[in-house]
């Protein structure tokens, strides 16, 4: 079949708009709540440059085989309701960042303590009994404190890449009442 | 069959841009699934090259791997051949663009280009194996005319001819 040139270039940009169509069509809604509120953090991505980005993985998952991935760089930060989502379905283990007397005061039910001291210094052997796929949710005091965050990335860098950050932390678990433990509960 | 047609020149010829069309489809496929299943990591690599504002990297984030895929697809079927050889070599030429100039700004980091494809490092390597496939997408455009063995442009062709050979 030949095409004559115009007909290859209408041919390119009906290519480039289903393109677009398929990939943007599904993200519409979740752009837009970004565009109205960026300090929602659902389902949003920080990047390097500390911007954040309406990012979502795709709705359908592709069982990609490990050695067609790189390693990820993404972060997915989550919500206090994401979070209980994630301890009401045990689908993921969570992770206290803060030092260790915190996290003696109290944490979440069943959360890890895992300061970045320990992690550095290899002493803790929590993570050897998981999988590099083991999904992680890692939390610290608040919204505002980093440390959630870097666990976060220090875990990417050894290999683990199923990690959330619950950026509202200890602070907004406790508010809300949420499953807790530890010596100050009372 | 003919053997001397098999070993016809130009029939051979039709067969290696089938093995080459066949690669490069395969290639972007991946290229674009690998993108699709983590577009957080996408986004990242395209942000490192500074070039681009917030907006369009959201757009670029969502459209590019599908645009790599469908091409991709395309370029094996053999739909819409040169149009999709065109848009693949389009895009290599912007990474290419981009690599150059993230090169001469000193930035150093992770190509997200072909996922996983290579060590994807910013820098001369990657930067020549993308004029490579810019080089073999040319070749498929410009000879996509005549050589097409298995695709659905010379089926369409084949239906179109004998339609007009019953008028």
């Amino acid at each position: 079949m030949h095409y004559s040139f115009k007909s290859i270039i209408l041919q390119a940009i009906l290519i480039v708009l289903v393109a677009a169509a398929v990939g943007l069509a599904p993200q519409v809604e979740l752009i837009i709540r970004f565009q109205e509120n960026p300090l929602d953090l659902r389902s949003t991505y920080k990047l390097q440059s500390e911007t954040f980005v309406p990012l979502r993985a795709p709705e359908f998952t592709i069982a990609l085989p490990q050695w067609m991935r790189k390693n990820p760089a993404e972060l997915k930060f989550i919500d206090l309701n994401e979070a209980k989502e994630y301890f009401d379905k045990k689908r993921g283990v969570f992770l206290d960042a803060r030092p260790s007397d915190d996290y003696a005061k109290g944490h979440i039910r069943g959360a890890f303590n895992l300061s970045l001291r320990d992690f550095a210094l290899g002493h803790s052997q929590i993570l050897s009994s998981y999988s590099k796929k083991q999904l992680f949710v890692t939390y610290c005091e608040s919204p505002s404190c980093g440390l959630s965050e870097k666990l976060a990335r220090s875990l990417q860098e050894k290999g683990y890449f199923n990690l959330r950050v619950f950026s509202g932390g200890w602070v907004h678990w406790q508010e809300a009442g949420y499953p807790m433990e530890g010596s100050d509960e009372s | 069959m003919n053997l001397n047609k098999v070993f016809d020149r130009t029939f051979l010829l039709s067969y290696v841009f089938l093995l080459v069309r066949l690669f490069i489809g395969v290639l972007f496929i991946i290229a674009g699934l690998a993108k699709l299943d983590q577009p957080a990591f996408f986004a990242h690599s395209i942000e490192q090259f500074d070039i681009v504002s917030r907006p369009v990297l959201i757009v670029m984030t969502y459209t590019l791997p599908w645009l790599e895929l469908i091409c991709g697809v395309l370029l094996i079927l053999g739909l819409f051949l040169r149009a999709s050889a065109m848009l693949i070599g389009l895009m290599l030429l912007t990474f290419i663009i981009a690599l150059l100039s993230a090169m001469a700004r000193g930035i150093a980091g992770e190509c997200g280009c072909l996922g996983f494809f290579g060590s994807g490092r910013i820098g001369w390597p990657l930067t020549l194996q993308d004029t490579a496939l810019l080089i073999t997408c040319a070749v498929i455009y410009i000879f996509g005319d005549r050589h097409k063995l298995i695709s659905i442009d010379s089926l369409i062709a084949a239906i179109k001819g004998k339609i007009q050979s019953h008028r």
